[in-house]
């Protein structure tokens, strides 16, 4: 047992993967901004800012109640505006819980949009984006949920939609 | 070799090994879980040990709510992470340990006690199997249960090893674990009344005279303990673990009991509630049923059983407005061991009440474990993920977003990063809107930096900013800052936290160096600040002074604002922590900028330095 107990000592002791976690870092030289993106885009993952899980399935995110993504404004749209594009889905679970839910989009103080959405399936939600919030180096999209499926016994995550791509189009 | 006698070797092996394998399996996420809650102020401690006055303070020192668990909490953890350092493995792996020493005393018991091999081994299953278990088997704060277990059940074993063999060596030995039992948990205190009941009810009749009489002299210990653990922790008369007497303590009993038989998350774990009426009632008509049976019998070794779970469970029952199903985890014993007994009795009949309580008790387990274990991950990910940020991005502040109120409230709020020795991590004032600022988040402004703040150390290069992705964290800093969403105004803020060196732009040159989270001001100093809202807002000023100096002479502090005094403050013993508020001239309101003026005295002069005073905020409070 004393010997056993040693090596255990030594064996957990100083760093390793136990003890350690390994962070994402932006790569030297790496792709800029993307002004649209696939869930799964592991280059364009770090303009999920807030409210995004991880990605299943390969291909798709929840989201929590409140999200938001961050997006290079495309070519031009300072001067004629953009369109936001979000290609959504509605599970089965989500409608049988809460019966529908409202999707709102804003950048800032300034709302875009919003949808409601009382029968499962996908869906495309899309919003006008004014100019004048396109003139920087890239714009915050906050979306909220009115309602989300709480953190439950069975999963610990606040699951609001499931995300599968997003992006900006110049008008 | 006799072939029968091998066999019946290996048979009692198997009986012996098979509850720990089983417990083992079941709750085997259990030894991934990282720490969470609690944990993070015992990790805590090592820190605060320098030399052997420390660690005698740091291990028996009665905490804030009157509890003084010297082994099985300050020293578990503080040996542990000196030995492992921050690593949960070696903490969970105790953990399994003492459970399955703990499995095989209780299935040696209720062998003892019924006679039957196989009785000792549906005992140890069946405590093995509860969902009540979950909270030990997941949480290392919750190993004091798993410890007191151990003393009671090795008290227990040498009790009744005195009983049979009359030798006082085993007495002894049981005054000695019994005693150090109580540097577990404070449910130790009811060991004698359980020996007692083990006299009165399970042994043989012509020994139980004397083995009650022998029992004096704990009862004496208990009853000493008692009342020094109500001197030093006053029975609470308000908030949650308020004690109170009275018919709650009878509905308390039915919810326990029921949840004893029935996982407390059945249906929330999408079971169906008829199949949880169907097991709680086979479980109490089978429990009914041995009872009349024993007492049509006048056989009363099921009264040993039932006085255990009744013993370890009242100290809980006595607290209406606190109720959790991880209090089961001793009196579970009683139970587990009435099970054994009972299929020692009934033998193929007992079959139909333990099916359902397995069946009910199993997938719960597994489920519960598997969500503890997620429920961990995140907080593995933002505790290591800020360490690992901290050592790529030296001297910068490490600042985080998307934190949720569940994750702060599960682990930066309990100290996590004080406990890595994390200064200089911080949240995203995005992060604080989503915490809020209701229950639980006293001490949220000390992380979420203000948006002012935030927009001048960006555009230093003062920090580097995170976002939380699962098990990780994913630098966002060129993101965040291009997005910007606070905008980049360059005003000052209205608070300042003196401490923070985030915050050393606004202090005039006389401060000395931040030391953890606070700052000593010599004589005079100065500091900007973003002027008031209205006139009729107030100037906070939080900080502190050691006790032993305002011992001998009270401190006076002299406040003004841009020249204009406005107040002078006075700390006396023993308000060694002071906070006060202090008015704001009219003609600071709206000021971009306003010059905040403090002298402190008498100062204190060590190796030619002044030390006036120490500081934590100033603030101005609409």
């Amino acid at each position: 047992m004393l010997a056993g107990a040693l090596m255990l000592t030594v064996a957990c002791r100083g760093k390793h993967s136990r003890t350690t976690v390994e962070n994402e870092e932006p790569v030297e030289g790496g792709p800029r901004l993307a002004s649209a993106m696939k869930m799964n885009d592991p280059a364009a993952a770090q303009q999920l800012v807030k409210g995004f899980s991880g990605v299943e399935s390969g291909t798709w995110r929840w989201t929590a109640k409140n999200f938001s993504a961050v997006l290079r404004p495309p070519l031009a749209s300072a001067q004629r505006g953009a369109v936001l594009t979000f290609s959504i889905s509605i599970p089965d679970v989500v409608i049988q819980k809460l019966s529908s839910v409202t999707l709102s989009a804003s950048s800032g103080t300034t709302k875009l949009k919003s949808e409601t959405y009382s029968k499962p399936g996908s869906y495309t939600f899309s919003a006008d984006v004014p100019p004048d919030l396109l003139i920087k180096d890239a714009i915050t999209i906050d979306f909220a949920l009115d309602k989300a499926i709480p953190p439950s016994a069975a999963d610990s995550r606040e699951l609001g939609i499931i995300a599968l791509a997003i992006g900006l189009e110049s008008k | 070799m006799n072939p029968a006698g091998g066999r019946s070797r290996w048979l009692a092996l198997f009986f012996y090994a098979a509850p720990v394998v089983f417990m083992t399996l079941l709750f085997r996420d259990g030894l991934k879980c990282w720490f969470i809650a609690d944990d993070f102020a015992w990790l805590g401690l090592l820190r605060q040990i320098h030399d052997s006055h420390d660690l005698f303070r740091v291990l028996f020192e009665p905490a804030a709510q009157g509890t003084v668990r010297p082994w099985s909490e300050r020293g578990f953890f503080v040996l542990f992470e000196y030995l492992f350092g921050i690593d949960d493995l070696p903490f969970r792996m105790m953990c399994f340990a003492t459970m399955a020493a703990n499995l095989v005393m209780l299935n040696r018991m209720t062998q003892r006690i019924t006679g039957s091999p196989a009785a000792g081994f549906i005992a140890a299953t069946c405590w093995a199997a509860n969902t009540a278990l979950m909270v030990v088997m997941t949480w290392s704060s919750a190993y004091n249960e798993a410890m007191c277990g151990f003393f009671l059940l090795a008290a227990m074993a040498l009790f009744m090893k005195f009983a049979e063999t009359g030798r006082r060596r085993f007495w002894w030995w049981q005054l000695v674990v019994f005693s150090l039992g109580f540097g577990a948990l404070e449910i130790n205190v009811v060991y004698p009344a359980l020996a007692a009941a083990y006299a009165l009810f399970a042994a043989p009749a012509e020994k139980r005279r004397r083995l009650l009489v022998s029992l004096w002299p704990l009862f004496v210990i208990s009853t000493a303990y008692f009342f020094w653990h109500r001197a030093v922790a006053p029975i609470p008369t308000s908030g949650p673990y308020a004690v109170h007497v009275d018919v709650r303590v009878f509905r308390a009993l039915a919810l326990y009991g029921k949840w004893s038989l029935l996982p407390v998350d059945w249906t929330a774990f999408g079971h169906s509630a008829l199949a949880g009426r169907c097991i709680l009632w086979i479980g109490i008509t089978g429990i009914t049923a041995l009872l009349v049976g024993e007492a049509r019998q006048r056989r009363v070794t099921i009264l040993f059983f039932i006085a255990w779970y009744l013993a370890t469970l009242a100290p809980v029952l006595v607290l209406p407005d606190h109720h959790s199903d991880y209090y089961l985890t001793l009196p579970l014993i009683g139970l587990a061991m009435l099970f054994g007994f009972g299929f020692s009795r009934w033998r193929w009949w007992a079959l139909l009440p333990l099916a359902a309580y397995f069946y009910g008790m199993i997938p719960i387990s597994l489920s519960a474990t598997r969500w503890s274990l997620d429920k961990t991950k995140p907080i593995r990910g933002i505790v290591l993920g800020a360490q690992a940020a901290s050592e790529k991005h030296p001297g910068k502040a490490i600042v985080l977003n998307g934190i949720t109120k569940g994750l702060y409230l599960d682990s930066i709020g309990q100290g996590a990063f004080a406990a890595l020795g994390l200064e200089t991590v911080y949240l995203t004032p995005e992060s604080g809107v989503e915490i809020g600022s209701d229950g639980g988040t006293a001490d949220l402004e000390k992380f979420v930096l203000e948006p002012d703040l935030m927009s001048h150390a960006m555009k230093n290069d003062q920090l580097v900013i995170y976002s939380v992705v699962g098990d990780h964290l994913r630098n966002i800093t060129e993101v965040y800052e291009l997005s910007a969403p606070n905008g980049s105004h360059d005003r000052l803020p209205r608070r300042v936290d003196i401490g923070n060196p985030l915050y050393s732009w606004l202090l005039g040159p006389s401060w000395l160096s931040p030391q953890s989270g606070i700052r000593w001001m010599p004589a005079q100093a100065t500091l900007r600040i973003r002027g008031p809202e209205s006139a009729s807002s107030q100037l906070e000023l939080s900080g502190f002074y050691p006790a032993e100096q305002l011992k001998r002479v009270p401190r006076v502090l002299k406040v003004s604002v841009d020249g204009i005094p406005v107040g002078e403050i006075k700390i006396h013993d023993p308000e060694s922590s002071f906070s006060r508020l202090v008015g704001v001239p009219a003609t600071a309101v709206g000021k971009e900028s306003v010059e905040i003026g403090l002298e402190a005295g008498p100062v204190d002069t060590r190796d030619g330095q002044d030390y006036g005073m120490v500081f934590g905020k100033i603030a101005f409070r609409p």
